[in-house]
């Protein structure tokens, strides 16, 4: 009973409401005062020269497919076609020293439970310097066995399982323990969606490390039917390699992929570590930096910075833009911006478990 | 007895005898008990023996319907023990398989909190582990993946569930082993609300169904007309009725009292109603008084106060007010005085009926018709518990229900007439919530069809073409970049729906078309029996910023409409005139708003609000030639009768369509734009529309006769408010001519019976293919 021509202008009325607004605030005159009151923000002028950004792009890549843009292969699964860009870094980090990890770890005495920090400070006074000396100490010595026993023999999530417990996944000790794991055991994870939950995610950017070379995967979907196939390649990925390390992953990535397995009727996929590296960074920057985006600490911990760099909260925007037109000029920053995010992981957690060495 | 020389009054005072249209007795009623083939498990038969409760028939049906795996839906009245009607067999489920989770629906707050302690304290009694738990928005982040893990029975309400459930991952367990929904008050959920209610019950069921669930649905509700049909529509599945009550019930009387019956129209209900209450606590029984605004609530409260104070010396606190507004504290307080017999009165709003918990009362008081059949009885069944005397006074004001009720009793205490209306083919609706299904799992226009109707796969595609909805091998996906359920609220209609906001809350939204009318700018609104001054309104952003007020004038907008017919679906004959229904293109604009006061103008404002235009349904009728003859013949005016045959048919149609008044729009023209014929459209004011008219279609000789019966009986010469005035007209009651009214109604109407005593047809007609 419903004309067409009655639900065309219901559903052009839906995507009004959706259009006119976002997951984020458009602050008016720059005001600051303003932003501050606001989640997450984006001032006015920024956002128009975003959008000029964008529209700039997609003049320079009007008429060419995403094929031309991108660097990537199309790949048949049986959930159908993927669209993958693999881009070896030239990053080959060096393997952790196993013993150096070890070694250090032989000196922590907080390891053990009953010593803290001042307790330790103490006993080291008393001549206490390793773990191995504390097998001499009436009280701590069967728990610092114990202790010594899965550090020198353990296998790596051992020795991850009783330094994580003891201190938290996110503690630099922490992070220095997991350079026990094989570098192939890495995968190194960030997404980006159509929103907060509920809505497609659009591209998946992961990095492993072949050949002890970081190389970077990022699985870009052309059209929303290639989220499933793409999901399915990344849980893949992630089953066969147990520790994933992200920045607010636990928080938003891996629930967001569980969201959407789960929206397919897929199998989820639960990490058996992960290395949250939002948490970590929150340790280290207190104080120092402004917030602890991914970006800030890259600048104030790493000394890079990226070039013409666009922010997350408009990456949904630019997507539609490429959904509507066809004009894949807008996608290059999205995925620009995502592979930066996955090489910085990886240089983070590099340099945390450096940091890892020197505490204590 | 007390009670004795209160109602005496009403037969042998002066004052009184009166103006007293109709007294009824209600006879007492002695329990009937049920039996169960099969006991119930021991835990919970103890836990009835051990407080001396034995089950009623209903209970017992409602037990017996459960274990066979039947869907229900319990109408008996209030206070018949409906709870225990549902949460025994609930229970005993919980027992038997120590997987079984349970959801029970609650619409309010409120209302949620009750039950939790119910169940907190069965489970305690029984030794039955459930972990009952409320999830709600104010549910604490802390608890509540304790409460999705552990808890077998949650109690939650439909916007909270409208929420949860694109996050089906964290529920998983619970919905693999969901037993049992049971929606209590389901009678709330109709019009707008209930529509999108319904829909959000099939994609729970469409949930269940992804999971390997198939619960047991439980309704329990108030007496409806349509009962069968309003489960059907709003659970998608057939229900079997348990209508028969077991439970006892003292003597009531029940009287309805007219201030206007002897024409003197400068009494007041509110000071009539204050009189009744002040003879009652004189005489130290326990009233509760209903009114509907928060300002009679007041003005009663003072007038008794001051009478108990002069008249007699009593203590003036021997009744008090009780609003919506106060403190839980505070209303607490209040509950508890008049538990322990302190407190004699309480005068409340009509919005707190199933709020307050005051135990067994002698009486009730209703100022004014409280709008539906189902509050009137809800409000009478406070008064006399178990087998306990008890009367209900129902005081008339001049409105067209309420003096149609005074002088036609037996329509009052008749068979149902109230059907609760739910539209599941409003596009809007639809459509928003097929979005909001798609952001929990692909949707299909093959499978899901039995969840969302024939009209799937064309709202599918439609959907597709603004991108909203992405193909793909598994259905079709949402992909827009919006939540679907922050847009489609559940008291929307349409994406252009404006929200009512004051001090940062928001307290409802409205249809376009209902905010120009009610909310422009300058105008006094009304919500909840509280009163709102209208400070703007924001169109780009649709938001309508208020603030509480307590001026004495109220506001009328002058709305001027025109109506054009898109297309006809349905036609039939009624008598020797033509009734019509389908799909018309209202135009209303509202040019500027009246401040009154009482029934003077105060001034008239200018308003520069664009015409609203939009797309609804209506039924229409077109008078017969000789009826138009007839009007012709006795010399009267045929345009006034056809616009006093739409006022009053839409005062009366709320009576059997369970909506307000306002919620119904009319025209009516001696010859029709387009057609030139002599028509009354009566058409559903929210866009796609939403059932109303489209009942009114079905029901039309039902509420023609009582239309004829209300105009024929009323006692003014030539129109007045209780019969063909509306206080909605823009065209400020002009013409109208009651001769022509009755002589059209009449031709509707078949010659000779009386239609208040015939019995009323409970299924209407499937619509559609509606599930």
């Amino acid at each position: 009973m419903i004309s067409s021509h009655s639900l065309d202008h219901i559903s052009r009325q839906w995507r009004s409401k959706v259009d006119e607004t976002h997951d984020y605030a458009v602050i008016d005159h720059d005001s600051v005062f303003r932003a501050g009151l606001c989640g997450s923000s984006l001032f006015r002028s920024e956002y128009d020269r975003l959008l000029e950004y964008r529209d700039q792009l997609s003049r320079e890549s009007y008429g060419c497919t995403v094929d031309e843009i991108f660097n990537g292969c199309v790949i048949d699964t049986a959930d159908g076609e993927i669209f993958e860009i693999v881009t070896p870094t030239g990053l080959y980090p060096a393997v952790p020293d196993q013993e150096q990890i070890r070694a250090r770890l032989m000196k922590e005495l907080t390891l053990v439970r009953g010593i803290g920090a001042v307790h330790a400070r103490r006993l080291r006074g008393k001549g206490y310097r390793t773990l191995h000396d504390l097998t001499f100490h009436r009280r701590f010595s069967e728990n610092a066995g114990e202790c010594i026993r899965i550090i020198c023999e353990g296998r790596p999530d051992e020795v991850w399982g009783l330094v994580s417990r003891r201190f938290s996944s996110s503690h630099l000790l922490s992070l220095l323990s997991a350079g026990l794991f094989d570098l192939s055991s890495f995968i190194f994870l960030d997404l980006e969606t159509l929103g907060f939950f509920s809505r497609p995610i659009i591209l998946f950017g992961f990095a492993t490390i072949d050949d002890g070379q970081v190389v970077v995967r990022q699985v870009l979907v052309r059209g929303i039917n290639e989220e499933l196939p793409a999901l399915a390649r990344v849980l893949g990925y992630i089953r066969k390699r147990p520790v994933v390390v992200s920045f607010n992953g636990k928080t938003f990535d891996m629930p967001y992929i569980v969201s959407r397995a789960a929206y397919y009727g897929e199998e989820p996929v639960y990490p058996g570590h992960h290395i949250d590296l939002l948490h970590a960074s929150r340790r280290v920057c207190r104080g120092t930096t402004r917030d602890c985006r991914l970006s800030t600490v890259e600048q104030g911990i790493l000394n890079t910075s990226r070039g013409m760099d666009i922010p997350g909260s408009i990456v949904p925007e630019f997507y539609e833009h490429y959904l509507v037109t066809g004009n894949p000029g807008a996608l290059k920053p999205v995925v620009g911006h995502n592979y930066e995010d996955v090489v910085s992981l990886a240089k983070l957690l590099l340099h945390f478990m450096e940091m890892g060495y020197g505490t204590g | 007895m007390a009670q004795d020389e209160v109602l005496s009054l009403f037969t042998t005072n002066p004052d009184y005898s009166g103006l007293t249209a109709h007294i009824e007795t209600i006879p007492e009623r002695a329990a009937v008990y049920g039996s169960l083939p099969d006991p119930l498990p021991e835990p919970l038969a103890r836990y009835l023996s051990d407080r001396r409760i034995s089950l009623y028939t209903h209970q017992c049906e409602a037990i017996r319907s459960f274990r066979e795996g039947k869907d229900i839906i319990l109408t008996t009245g209030t206070a018949s023990g409906k709870t225990l009607a549902f949460s025994l067999p609930v229970f005993e489920r919980l027992y038997r398989d120590p997987d079984a989770r349970a959801l029970f629906l609650y619409p309010t707050k409120a209302l949620s909190h009750d039950q939790l302690k119910t169940f907190i304290d069965m489970e305690h009694a029984t030794g039955i582990r459930a972990n009952p738990g409320v999830y709600d928005g104010d549910t604490p982040a802390d608890i509540r993946p304790r409460i999705r893990a552990a808890s077998r029975l949650v109690i939650s309400n439909p916007y909270e569930l409208h929420a949860i459930l694109s996050w089906h991952h964290q529920w998983s367990g619970f919905f693999k082993h969901l037993s049992a929904i049971v929606i209590d008050e389901a009678h709330q959920y109709r019009g707008v609300f209930g529509s999108n209610v319904a829909f959000v019950i099939r994609r729970l069921r469409r949930m269940c169904k992804w999971y390997g669930s198939d619960p047991r649905i439980i309704l329990s509700s108030a007496t409806l007309a349509n009962p069968a049909e309003f489960a059907g529509r709003l659970t998608g599945k057939p229900c079997r009725g348990i209508a028969s009550d077991g439970s006892p019930a003292g003597q009531k009387s029940v009287i309805l009292y007219n201030p206007f019956s002897d024409g003197d129209m400068t009494r007041a209900t509110y000071r009539e109603s204050a009189k009744i209450l002040y003879e009652c606590i004189a005489r130290n029984l326990q009233v509760l008084c209903f009114t509907g605004s928060r300002k009679l609530t007041e003005l009663i409260t003072l007038q008794v106060r001051d009478d108990l104070i002069r008249r007699t010396r009593h203590d003036p606190t021997l009744v008090s007010s009780y609003r919506a507004g106060y403190l839980p504290e505070e209303r607490r307080e209040i509950e508890d005085s008049m538990k322990s017999g302190r407190l004699k009165g309480i005068v409340s709003t009509n919005a707190l009926e199933v709020g307050i918990d005051v135990g067994s009362l002698d009486g009730v008081i209703m100022t004014g018709f409280p709008g539906t059949m189902i509050s009137t009885w809800q409000q009478a069944g406070r008064a006399g518990r178990r087998n306990a005397r008890s009367f209900a006074i129902l005081v008339g004001h001049s409105d067209p229900l309420d003096q149609y009720f005074m002088h036609h009793p037996d329509v009052f205490f008749g068979t149902g007439h109230e059907h609760a209306i739910i539209d599941l083919n409003n596009p809007y609706i639809l459509s928003g919530q097929v979005l909001c299904a798609a952001a929990e799992l692909p949707v299909s226009p093959g499978s899901d069809v039995s969840f969302f109707g024939d009209t799937l796969p064309a709202i599918i595609s439609s959907l597709e073409e603004v991108r909203l909805l992405s193909p793909s091998r598994r259905g079709y996906i949402y992909s827009g970049s919006r939540r679907p359920v922050d847009m489609a609220g559940l008291s929307d209609i349409s994406p252009a729906s404006y929200k009512v906001i004051c001090d940062g809350m928001t307290l409802e939204t409205l249809d376009q078309s209902q905010a120009f009318r009610e909310a422009h700018e300058g105008a006094i609104l009304y919500h909840r029996g509280e009163k709102y001054h209208v400070l703007s309104m924001d169109t780009g952003r649709h938001t309508i910023r208020v603030k509480p007020t307590d001026v004495d004038y109220y506001t009328k907008p002058i709305v001027s409409v025109d109506v054009k017919i898109v297309s006809e679906e349905k036609r039939r004959s009624v008598g020797g005139s033509t009734l019509c229904f389908g799909e018309v293109l209202v135009t209303e604009q509202c040019t500027s708003y009246r401040v009154m006061r009482y029934d003077a103008i105060l001034s008239i404002e200018p308003l520069s609000l664009p015409p609203v235009v939009f797309k609804t349904r209506a039924l229409w009728f077109i008078p017969g030639e000789d009826l138009v003859m007839q009007v012709a013949q006795d010399g009267h005016d045929l345009g006034g009768g056809l616009h006093g045959a739409e006022h009053a048919l839409i005062a009366v149609m709320p009576l059997h369509v369970m909506c307000d008044r306002w919620d119904i729009g009319g025209f009516s023209s001696e010859s029709f734009p387009g057609t030139h014929e002599p028509t009354v459209v009566i058409y559903d004011g929210f866009e796609g529309g939403i059932g109303l008219s489209e009942q009114g279609y079905h029901l039309f000789e039902e509420i023609a006769g009582m239309t004829r019966d209300l105009v024929k009986d009323c006692p003014c010469d030539s129109g007045c408010p209780s019969c063909i005035y509306s206080p909605k007209c823009g065209n400020d009651n002009m013409p109208l001519d009651k001769c022509a009214t009755v002589t059209i109604l009449n031709g509707l109407v078949e010659t000779g019976a009386s239609h208040h005593s015939q019995a009323i047809r409970h299924d209407t007609p499937a619509i559609q293919n509606i599930p």
